[in-house]
C-alpha cells in the first residue's frame, strides 16, 4: 500500500528509475516538482519529451542530433579526412572543449567488451567502415578509453582499416596534468617516458 | 572486521555512480570477493591502474556490511601487452571468466589464484603458443574445481589395461573395451593425446615452451576439453564466442 496519493506515487516510482536516484531522491524530486510553478513543469516535462522524441543519429557521424546531419559533419571548414573515433557522444564534448581538433568525429556508441558478449557488429563500427569507403580518409584518430574495452575496440578498428591503406592513430598515455608521479602505475611511467619530448 | 591485505587479481569489475567501481577481485588468501574502488574512475586516482581489469595488486581492505571497501592498493603487474593483441586479450578474458565461474566468494584457492597469474603472464610474455595455454589452464582449472580427468583407469571398472581409447565426457576419464556398453557422450581419443593431456595437467604452464604438438593431437584435445568443461561447469562463456569470431576473422 503505498502512503502517497497514487499520482505522487506514480510521480515517485518514475523518478527512481533514473540512474543514481534512490527512492529517498526521487521523494525529494517529486516534492520539490509539486512545488515549483506550473508552468516550469510544464516547460521542464515538454523538454524531456522534445529531446525524446526529436534526437536521432547523424546519418555521417553517429553522433547525436536533432538535425540529418550534425553541425560538425555540415561544416565545410571541418576535414572529413581525419576522423577522430570516440566511444560515446559525451566524448565529442569532451573533445570539442579543446578547440583544437578541426576534423570530424565518428561516435560508436559503445566499446567491444568480450566479458559482456558485445562485438564489432553491436557497435558503429559498420557504419564507420561504409563511411571510410565513400569518403577520402587520411587518418583515424582512435580516441576510445584507456581501459580493457577501449584498447580492445582500437586495436580491432586499427587491424581492420590496415589493408585499406588508412592511417590509424591511437592518443597518448601518460601523466594527468595535476596528477601525482607516486601514484602513477609502472605502464602509465613507462609510456608517458616514451612519450617525452623536449621542453 | 578490521583492515586487512591481500594479493588479488582483478576478475571483472562494475560501474557505480559517477566514478566508483565494484570489483570482483580473486584473491590469494581470501577466495573471491567484491569490493568498492571509491574514485578509482578519476584520471587522478591511485586506485586507477589498480582497478583496471587483469591488474594485480596487493590490495588493503576492510569489510563494510556488505562488500569490501579498498583503501590502498599496489599494482603488482598490469599484464600491459596483453592489451596489444587482440587475441590474447581474448583468452585473458576467457581465463579470468572461467575463473569467476569456479571461484567460491571468500573460499580460499591460492591454487586458483597462482594459476591464472601464471596464465595471464605467460599469455602477455608471448613465448608459449597461446592455444596451449589455453589447454593447460582450462584442464588445471577443472583439477582444482575437482575434475581431474580420469586417465590411469577405465572410469567404469577401474582396469588399467586399456587398448582403445575413449573417453567418456560426463564421467571425465577413459573406458575400457569391456565398457564400451555403456558408451554414451564418449569422444575417440588416441594414445597420443592422452599422453599430452598428461604432460598439460602435470606440468608448470612456464615448461610449456618444450612442448611440440601437431595439429590432430591439439585439435582432438581443443575438442575433448571443450565439452568436458561445457558439462561439468553447465555455463555458456561469453567470452568463448568472442574469442571464435576473432579467431575466425584472422584480424
Amino acid at each position: 500500500m503505498s502512503y502517497y496519493a497514487a499520482p505522487i506515487a506514480k510521480l515517485i516510482e518514475e523518478l527512481s528509475k533514473l540512474p543514481g536516484v534512490g527512492n529517498k531522491t526521487a521523494q525529494r524530486l517529486a516534492f520539490y516538482l509539486l512545488e515549483m510553478p506550473i508552468n516550469e513543469v510544464e516547460e521542464l516535462a515538454g523538454s524531456i519529451v522534445n529531446a525524446k522524441r526529436n534526437i536521432k543519429y547523424c546519418n555521417v557521424c553517429c553522433n547525436i542530433t536533432d538535425s540529418e546531419t550534425c553541425n560538425i559533419c555540415s561544416n565545410p571548414k571541418r576535414d572529413g579526412s581525419v576522423i577522430c573515433i570516440v566511444e560515446d557522444a559525451r566524448d565529442v564534448v569532451a573533445m570539442e572543449k579543446i578547440k583544437e581538433f578541426k576534423g570530424q568525429y565518428h561516435v560508436l556508441h559503445g566499446a567491444i567488451s568480450p566479458m559482456e558478449g558485445i562485438g564489432p557488429e553491436n557497435i558503429r563500427i559498420k557504419e564507420l567502415l561504409l563511411r571510410i569507403g565513400e569518403h577520402d580518409v587520411q587518418e583515424l584518430i582512435l580516441a576510445t578509453n584507456p581501459n580493457i574495452e577501449g584498447e580492445a575496440t582500437a586495436m580491432y578498428i586499427s587491424r581492420l582499416v590496415k589493408p585499406l591503406g588508412i592511417k590509424a592513430t591511437r592518443i597518448a598515455h601518460g601523466i594527468p596534468v595535476g596528477g601525482d608521479l607516486e601514484y602513477a602505475d609502472e605502464v602509465t611511467l613507462m609510456k608517458a617516458l616514451e612519450g617525452r619530448r623536449e621542453i | 572486521m578490521g583492515i586487512s591485505k591481500t594479493q588479488g587479481i582483478v576478475l571483472k569489475y562494475t560501474n557505480l555512480g559517477e566514478a566508483d567501481k565494484i570489483l570482483t577481485i580473486l584473491t590469494r588468501n581470501k577466495g573471491k570477493l567484491k569490493a568498492v574502488a571509491k574514485g578509482c574512475r578519476k584520471p587522478k586516482s591511485s586506485l586507477l591502474a589498480s582497478s583496471e581489469l587483469f591488474a594485480f595488486s596487493e590490495f588493503v581492505l576492510y569489510k563494510g556490511s556488505s562488500l569490501y571497501h579498498i583503501t590502498q592498493a599496489e599494482t603488482r603487474e598490469t599484464f600491459y601487452n596483453l592489451r596489444n593483441d587482440l587475441l590474447k586479450l581474448s583468452y585473458a578474458v576467457f581465463f579470468v571468466e572461467m575463473a569467476d565461474a569456479v571461484s567460491e566468494e571468500e573460499l580460499s584457492s591460492e591454487r586458483l589464484f597462482l594459476l591464472l597469474a601464471k596464465a595471464l603472464y605467460y599469455l602477455a610474455e608471448g613465448e608459449i603458443p597461446v592455444g596451449l595455454i589455453c589447454l593447460a589452464y582450462q584442464l588445471k582449472v577443472m583439477d582444482i574445481s575437482g575434475y581431474r580427468p580420469s586417465l590411469q583407469r577405465c572410469v567404469h571398472c577401474g582396469k588399467t589395461e586399456v587398448q582403445e581409447y575413449k573417453f567418456d565426457i560426463v564421467l571425465g576419464g577413459i573406458i575400457c573395451n569391456a565398457c564400451k556398453k555403456f558408451e554414451k557422450n564418449t569422444i575417440k581419443i588416441s594414445s597420443g593425446s592422452l599422453e599430452t593431456i598428461r604432460i598439460l595437467l602435470n606440468s608448470e604452464i612456464s615448461r610449456l615452451n618444450t612442448l611440440k604438438i601437431d595439429n590432430t593431437i591439439f585439435n582432438e584435445i581443443d575438442k575433448l576439453t571443450k565439452r568436458f568443461v561445457e558439462a561439468h561447469l553447465d555455463k555458456h562463456f561469453k567470452s568463448l564466442d568472442f574469442l571464435n569470431e576473432i579467431k575466425n576473422s584472422n584480424i
